[in-house]
C-alpha cells in the first residue's frame, strides 16, 4: 500500500466512523389528548381475562404498559399472571399460560380477512367477506343444504349468542370439537351418572388418590388446580412445608408410559395399552359388592398380572413368578387404599384414548359410583367443567361423511383445527371440499385455516370484550387491555368514560366471535341487535346479575342447579364390556403419542417459548423425538440421537431418538403435537437405527447426579445443619452485613413437580430473549432458571436451579471490573453495563447458572417478540452476562412502595414475589426477608429438611432447598 | 522540509480530529439539542418565567402535596393545556393546540431528558428528597393552580422554592423559551450528587 492508498482508506475509515455517530431519533413522550382513568405515569395497569391456552380457562390478571406503538400509546401486555382467588387456579398460571402471552405478539398472526380462489391467496375487507358468506348461505337453503358451525370450547355469553345466531340463520350447532379435552370419560358420566359432563375433581378433600392415564399436572382438566388440590391433600397447612409422615394421603398412578404427572405419584403401577380396562374390572370386583357391580366380568389374577407390572427397578430380575406375586401383593395394596376414607380415582389421557379406552373410562366412573365419590363431594357435578356438547370420535366421522355426500353447503369452523388433530385416515381434510362454501374463524393460519375459502382473523382475547365459563356457575371477565376510551363532555372538557365504555381496539384488522355473529345477525338475518358484542355482553351480565361482581373481583360466582344424577345405564355399559377392543390384547411394539405439559395439542407447537423451555423428563429442546425405553435401545443399540426408522400400518417415518428411563419395554413415545395425522395409538410398530446420528438439543449434562448430593437421596436427618452454615462466619473474607433486607428462598422439592411453570413465568418476566435449536446444540441457552431431572433408582426427581445468590459468591471475586457484587440486601447482583464479558464469573460459578449473551439478542431480527418486552429490566447486550436477580425490579417495586410509605416490605407481600415462586402451582417456591423471623421463609429455611446444594463449598446461598421425602410404604 | 510534510499532515490530521470531537461534545453538553417540537411556540418561559404558574400545575404527577407523586413526572394532557387556552385562539402556537384538542389526538412531544435504559430513576423519590433537604412543602396553589402571591405581586417563597428544586436537575426552564438539557445526565453526575446527599450508591439502585 502505497502513501496516497494509506490516506485515501483513512479517509473514507474516519468519513465512515463518524456517519456511525449521528444522533439516533429522539425518544417521545406523549400529551394525552385525555389520559385513561386511572393513569399514572411509568405505572403499569391491571386486566383481567381468561387465558385460553387450554379448555380450563384459568383466570388472569394482564400485567400491561403504556408503550409508544405504531404512531400512539397503547397499552401492550407485558405479563400474565393468575387471577388471585379465581375458583380455577388461584393466582397461579402452567407453563403454557405463561407461555400464551407470545401468542398476541407473534408476527404469523392472520391480520385481515382473507380470501383463497384457486390456491391464490388474497387480503379482503370485511364487507366483501360478508357479502361472501351471505351469498353462500342464501345459495346452500336454496339447496336445501346445512349450515354447520364447528367451534372449539365455547362457553358463557358467546355460547348463548351462537345459539341464537344459529336459530336465527338456521345454522347448525355441531358439538365442540376439543381435543385436549376427555371425551372419553365425560361419555362414561352419561353411561354411568346420566350427567353428560366432566366433574370438577375436588383432589384437595382426597384422603387416596389413583390417577389412571389421567395426566392431572401436564393437560387433564384443570392441571393448576389439580396441581395446587394436591399440595392440598398432601398437607393442608398454607404456611408450612409438605410433611408427609403424618398424613395418610398416598396418590398412585397407572400409565402404560412414563410421564410427568407419573414421575410425580408416590406408586406407579405400570400397564400394558388397553389393560386399564382390565385393571379397573378387577379393581370393581374385590372393592364392590352387589348384584349390579356383578355384571362386570371377573378378570382372574393371571390376566391382570399379563397386562400388569411395576416400573422397572421394582422387578428387575425377579423370575416371572415372583414378578406377579410381587405386583399382585401391590396391588393389594392399592386395593386397601381405595377401601380407605375418601379415596378418589381419576381416569383420562392415554389410558382413555387407547383401543378399548371408553371401556375403561366407564368402568373408572362405576368406580367413582361406586365409592360414592360424587355424594362425599370428590366430584362436583354441580359446578362441573361446563362441557354441555362435546364432539367424539363418532361425531367427527359423521361430519366428515356428511361433508363427503355434499349434505352440508357451508361449513364455519371456529378456534378448532380438526385437519391437524383428527388422524389423516380420518379423511377430514378431503372430506372439506365436499362444501360449498369452508369458513375457518382463527387467529393464525392453522392446517384448517389453510383448506378454507374463506378466514375470518380473530381478535386476541387482549383487544376484545368477552367472558368464560369455565365451570358452571364460575363467570370470569375477559376485558380489552387494548382499548380506546369513549369521552364524554363534561363541563368544558372531555373525561374518559369508566371501564364497561372502553371500546377494544385491535392492534390488527380483526374482530371478536361475538362481533362477527352479530354481524352475521345484522346482515344476514336482518335482526334488529346490540350494536356491539360489548353492549351485548353488558346486556347479559346485568340480566345475570352478576356485572357487578365482574368489575369488582373478575369472575362471579353463582350456585348453578344440581343435576340429577340418573340411573346407570347397564345395557350400555354390558355392551361396552363385551367389545373386541375391551378382550383383545394391543399387539406389538406400540408407538404412543403422550401429551406433555408443553404440548396439550397441535396450538401449543405454534408458541416458541415452548420449545425454548426443556420437556421436564427429558430436557429436550427444540423439535420432535422419539422416547425409547433402555431395554429395547439395548438390543436395537440405539443411543440418545440415533436416527431411527418406524415403521407401521398407520405412520412411517424417521426421528431422532432419546432413551426414557422408567418408560416400560414395548411402548415407543412420542409427545403429541409433533407427529400430524397419526392416531393417539399405533400396534405392531417396527423401529430400527438408519445409522445416521443427529443433534438433538438435550439441555441436561448428566441425567444422573454423579453422586454429588444435589437431592441428598439417603433422608439423612440435616436437623440444623443449614442453620450452623448460616451463622457461622467461616469464610476468608468478613462477613456481609445485611441491613434491612436479606432477600432469600425456600424450595420445597417435595412440592415440586418439575412442572415448568416457574421456567416460562422467569422468561416473560426478565426478558430472557429465545436463542433457539442452533445456539441449544452449542450449549448457549439463556434461560435464568432451569428444572433439572435427576434419575434415580426410585424414580426421578426434579430441582430447581437458578442464582442461589451467595453470600460468598464464587463469582465475585474473579471478576476484573466489579460487575459481579454483593449488593446490602444480599442479591448478588450483576451490572450488565459494567460487564465486559470475560466469562471468569461463569467459569467459577459451581451452579452453572450464569448465561453469556452470544448475540445482540435484543434486535427485531433476533426478538421478534421484542414488543413484549417488560419495560422494567433491560434486554442485555452482546457481550454481557447475564443470571437470575430475584427479580430485582418486582423488589425494587415493593421496596419503594413500602419505603414512600415509611414502614418494611411484610412478609405477605414478599412471600410470592418472584415470577417463578408467583406462579408455582404447588407453592413449593416461597421468598421473602429471612432477617425477619417471623417470616416463611425464614422458618423453612430452617427446616429440618433443609439443605443447600454443594454447602461443602461454603459459598453460602441464599437458597434452601427442602429434599424431598422418603416415601414410606 | 518537505521532508516532515507527511508527518506534520498526519499529525494535523489525528489532531484536527481530537479537537473536532472534544468541540463536538462540548458542543454537544452545553446546546443540547435543537429538536422540533409539534408546537414550536409552546414556552416555558411564558408558563413559569412570566406568568409564575408552578411546575405542578401541569405536571401532576410532580405534585408532593396531594398524594398523586409519581415515580414518572409524565407530560401535561391536552385536556389540561386547555383547561387555559380554551379560548385563546390568537396566535399560529394556540391554533395547533385547537388542532390537536379538535382531532382528539395525543401530541407527540420529542423527548429531551432521557435516560438510558439501564437506569431505574424514581422521578418522585428525588422530589421528595431534595424537598426534604430544602425544608419546602411544594405546590402552595391557589384554587386557579397559580401561585399565590403577594400584595406586590411577587410570587410566595414555596413556588420560588419549587421551580428552584426542579432547578437541580432541569436548569432555570424560566428562561427557557425552549427546553433544553443543561446538565449532562451522565453517572459520574448522578453518583456525585448521591454522594453529597448520602444517598445510596449501591449499583442496583440505579441500575437495572
Amino acid at each position: 500500500m502505497n502513501r496516497r492508498d494509506f490516506l485515501k482508506w483513512m479517509g473514507a475509515g474516519t468519513g465512515a466512523a463518524m456517519a456511525g455517530c449521528a444522533r439516533r431519533d429522539p425518544e417521545k413522550v406523549v400529551s394525552y389528548f385525555v389520559p385513561p382513568e386511572s393513569w399514572v405515569p411509568g405505572r403499569p395497569t391491571h386486566a383481567v381475562s381468561s387465558c385460553s391456552e387450554c379448555p380450563a380457562q384459568c383466570g388472569i390478571v394482564v400485567k400491561a404498559y403504556d408503550k409508544f406503538e405504531g404512531g400512539k400509546t397503547r397499552w401492550m401486555p407485558v405479563k400474565f399472571e393468575g387471577a388471585p382467588g379465581h375458583p380455577v387456579n388461584d393466582g397461579r398460571l402452567c407453563m403454557r399460560g405463561q407461555a400464551s402471552i407470545t401468542r398476541f405478539y407473534l408476527p404469523d398472526r392472520l391480520k385481515s380477512p382473507l380470501l383463497r380462489e384457486r390456491g391464490a391467496e388474497r387480503p379482503i375487507s370485511w364487507d366483501d367477506a360478508f357479502q361472501r358468506i351471505s351469498s353462500a348461505l342464501e345459495a346452500s337453503a336454496a339447496e336445501r343444504r346445512a349450515i354447520v358451525w364447528l367451534a372449539g370450547r365455547t362457553t358463557g355469553t358467546l355460547s348463548g349468542l351462537l345459539d341464537a345466531a344459529a336459530a336465527k340463520l338456521r345454522i347448525e350447532r355441531h358439538p365442540e370439537y376439543e381435543p385436549a379435552a376427555a371425551w372419553e370419560a365425560r361419555e362414561a358420566n352419561r353411561i354411568v351418572f346420566g350427567v353428560a359432563d366432566l366433574p370438577t375433581y375436588a383432589v384437595e378433600k382426597a384422603g387416596f388418590l389413583l390417577t389412571i392415564g389421567a395426566d392431572v399436572l401436564e393437560t387433564f382438566g384443570s392441571p393448576v388446580h389439580f396441581a395446587a388440590g394436591l399440595r392440598h391433600a398432601m398437607d393442608p397447612r398454607p404456611r408450612e412445608a409438605v410433611e408427609r409422615a403424618g398424613s395418610r394421603f398416598r396418590w398412585w398412578h397407572v400409565e402404560p408410559h412414563f410421564s410427568l404427572t407419573g414421575a410425580n405419584a408416590d406408586e406407579r403401577v405400570v400397564v400394558r395399552p388397553g389393560g386399564e380396562a382390565h385393571l379397573l374390572a378387577w379393581l370393581i370386583r374385590r372393592l364392590l359388592p352387589g348384584e349390579a357391580f356383578g355384571q362386570v366380568p371377573e378378570v382372574s389374577d393371571d390376566e391382570l398380572a399379563a397386562r400388569v407390572t411395576l416400573p422397572a427397578g421394582q422387578v428387575e430380575g425377579l423370575a416371572e413368578t415372583d414378578r406377579k406375586r410381587l405386583v399382585l401383593r401391590k396391588l393389594g395394596e392399592l386395593v386397601e387404599g381405595l377401601r380407605g376414607e375418601n379415596a378418589m380415582v381419576v381416569a383420562g389421557g392415554v389410558s382413555t384414548q387407547s383401543p378399548g379406552g371408553l371401556t375403561a373410562a366407564t368402568l373408572a366412573a362405576l368406580l367413582q359410583r361406586g365409592l360414592r365419590m360424587a355424594e362425599k363431594g370428590l366430584l362436583d357435578f354441580r359446578r362441573s367443567q361446563n362441557f354441555p356438547s362435546l364432539a367424539g370420535p363418532a361425531e367427527m366421522k359423521k361430519l366428515a361423511d356428511r361433508l363427503k355426500g355434499g349434505e352440508v353447503g357451508v361449513l364455519f369452523v371456529s378456534r378448532a383445527n380438526p385437519v391437524a388433530n383428527l388422524p389423516a385416515a380420518a379423511g377430514f381434510r378431503e372430506a372439506l371440499a365436499g362444501a360449498r362454501l369452508r369458513v375457518a374463524l382463527a387467529d393464525f393460519p392453522d392446517e384448517t385455516a389453510k383448506e378454507c375459502d374463506l378466514v375470518l382473523p380473530l381478535s386476541s382475547p387482549l383487544e376484545s370484550w368477552g367472558d368464560a365459563e369455565p365451570r358452571r356457575g364460575t363467570w370470569t371477565l375477559i376485558e380489552p387491555v387494548l382499548y380506546d376510551s369513549t369521552l364524554v363532555q363534561e363541563g368544558k372538557g372531555w373525561k374518559a368514560k369508566g371501564r364497561e365504555h372502553r371500546v377494544a381496539s385491535p392492534l390488527h384488522d380483526t374482530r371478536s366471535e361475538g362481533d362477527i355473529l352479530l354481524d352475521l345477525l345484522r346482515r344476514v338475518a336482518h335482526e334488529k341487535v346490540a350494536a356491539s358484542y360489548r353492549d351485548h355482553l353488558l346486556a347479559e351480565w346485568t340480566r345475570r346479575g352478576i356485572k357487578a361482581d365482574l368489575f369488582a373481583a373478575g369472575f362471579a360466582v353463582r350456585d348453578p342447579e344440581s343435576p340429577k344424577i340418573g340411573e346407570t345405564d347397564w345395557a350400555v355399559v354390558r355392551e361396552q364390556l363385551r367389545t373386541e377392543a375391551f378382550r383383545r390384547k394391543v399387539e406389538g411394539l406400540v408407538l404412543l403419542q403422550a401429551p406433555t405439559v408443553r404440548a396439550a395439542d397441535p396450538r401449543a407447537a405454534r408458541l416458541p417459548l415452548l420449545s425454548e423451555i426443556p420437556d421436564p423428563l427429558t430436557t429436550i429442546t427444540w423439535g420432535g423425538w422419539v422416547s425409547v425405553p433402555p431395554e429395547l435401545a439395548k438390543k436395537e443399540g440405539i443411543g440418545d440421537g440415533d436416527e431411527v426408522r418406524i415403521e407401521s400400518s398407520a405412520w412411517t417415518g424417521t426421528m431422532p431418538a432419546k432413551i426414557q428411563q422408567g418408560l416400560p419395554d414395548g411402548i415407543l413415545v412420542v409427545a403429541r403435537g409433533i407427529l400430524a395425522g397419526v392416531p393417539a395409538l399405533v400396534e405392531n410398530v417396527a423401529v430400527r437405527k438408519t445409522g445416521r446420528k443427529l443433534e438433538i438439543p438435550i439441555l441436561s449434562g448428566s441425567e444422573s447426579q454423579q453422586g454429588r448430593g444435589i437431592i441428598p437421596m439417603d433422608a439423612r436427618p440435616h436437623g440444623g445443619h443449614a442453620k450452623k452454615a448460616e451463622d457461622e462466619d467461616n469464610g476468608l473474607y468478613p462477613a456481609h452485613k445485611h441491613h434491612p433486607y436479606r432477600w432469600a428462598m425456600a424450595i420445597d422439592l417435595e412440592a415440586c413437580t418439575g412442572c415448568g411453570a416457574c421456567v416460562a413465568a422467569c422468561t416473560v418476566e426478565n426478558n430472557v430473549p429465545i436463542v433457539g435449536a442452533e445456539d441449544h446444540l452449542r450449549g448457549r441457552e439463556m434461560s435464568w432458571l432451569r428444572i433439572e431431572p435427576f434419575y434415580e433408582k426410585r424414580g426421578v426427581e426434579f430441582i430447581p436451579m437458578l442464582c442461589q445468590h451467595c453470600d460468598n459468591g464464587p463469582c465475585e471475586p474473579v471478576c476484573p471490573v466489579f460487575a459481579a457484587y454483593h449488593t446490602p440486601d444480599g442479591l448478588n447482583g450483576q451490572v450488565y453495563n459494567r460487564c465486559v464479558g470475560t466469562r471468569y464469573c461463569s467459569n467459577n460459578c459451581p451452579y452453572k447458572v450464569r448465561r453469556f449473551n452470544w448475540w445482540e439478542n435484543g434486535t427485531p431480527e433476533r426478538q421478534p417478540l421484542g414488543k413484549m418486552h417488560n419495560p422494567e429490566l433491560t434486554v442485555r447486550p452482546r457481550g454481557v452476562m447475564e443470571k437470575c436477580t430475584f427479580c430485582v425490579q418486582r423488589i425494587r417495586d415493593v421496596r419503594d412502595r413500602a419505603k414512600d410509605e415509611g414502614r418494611l416490605v411484610k412478609d405477605g407481600e414478599a412471600e410470592r414475589l418472584t415470577a417463578c415462586a408467583q406462579t408455582c402451582p404447588t407453592r413449593a417456591i416461597v421468598f421473602g426477608n429471612i432477617l425477619d423471623e417471623e417470616s416463611l421463609v425464614y422458618k423453612l429455611s430452617r427446616h429440618e429438611r433443609g439443605y443447600k446444594v454443594f454447602e461443602e463449598l461454603n459459598a453460602r446461598p441464599a437458597v434452601t432447598y427442602l429434599h424431598p421425602v422418603e416415601p414410606t410404604s | 522540509m518537505t521532508r516532515h510534510l507527511p508527518l506534520a499532515a498526519i499529525y494535523g490530521y489525528f489532531g484536527a480530529m481530537v479537537l473536532g470531537m472534544l468541540g463536538l461534545r462540548y458542543y454537544a453538553s452545553t446546546h443540547a439539542t435543537n429538536t422540533e417540537q409539534p408546537i414550536p411556540t409552546f414556552s416555558h418561559e411564558v408558563h413559569v418565567g412570566k406568568n409564575k404558574i408552578a411546575c405542578s400545575t401541569c405536571h401532576e404527577f410532580t405534585n408532593l402535596a396531594d398524594g398523586k407523586l409519581a415515580r414518572r413526572p409524565g407530560i401535561p394532557s391536552v385536556q389540561k393545556c386547555m383547561e387555559c387556552h380554551i379560548d385563546t385562539k390568537d396566535k399560529p402556537g394556540f391554533q395547533l393546540l385547537h388542532g390537536f384538542y379538535e382531532r382528539r389526538e395525543s401530541i407527540v412531544w420529542n423527548r429531551i431528558h432521557t435516560l438510558p435504559g439501564h437506569v431505574y430513576f424514581p422521578h418522585h423519590r428525588h422530589i421528595r428528597a431534595l424537598a426534604e433537604k430544602q425544608e419546602l412543602k411544594l405546590s402552595q396553589t391557589d384554587d386557579s393552580g397559580y401561585i399565590k402571591h403577594d400584595e406586590k405581586g411577587v410570587a410566595l417563597g414555596e413556588a420560588e422554592g419549587q421551580a428552584k428544586l426542579c432547578a437541580n436537575c432541569h436548569g432555570e426552564v424560566k428562561y427557557m423559551s425552549k427546553i433544553r438539557q443543561v446538565r449532562s445526565l451522565s453517572m459520574g453526575w448522578c453518583v456525585s450528587c448521591h454522594r453529597e446527599n448520602n444517598a445510596s450508591i449501591d449499583c442496583l439502585t440505579c441500575h437495572q
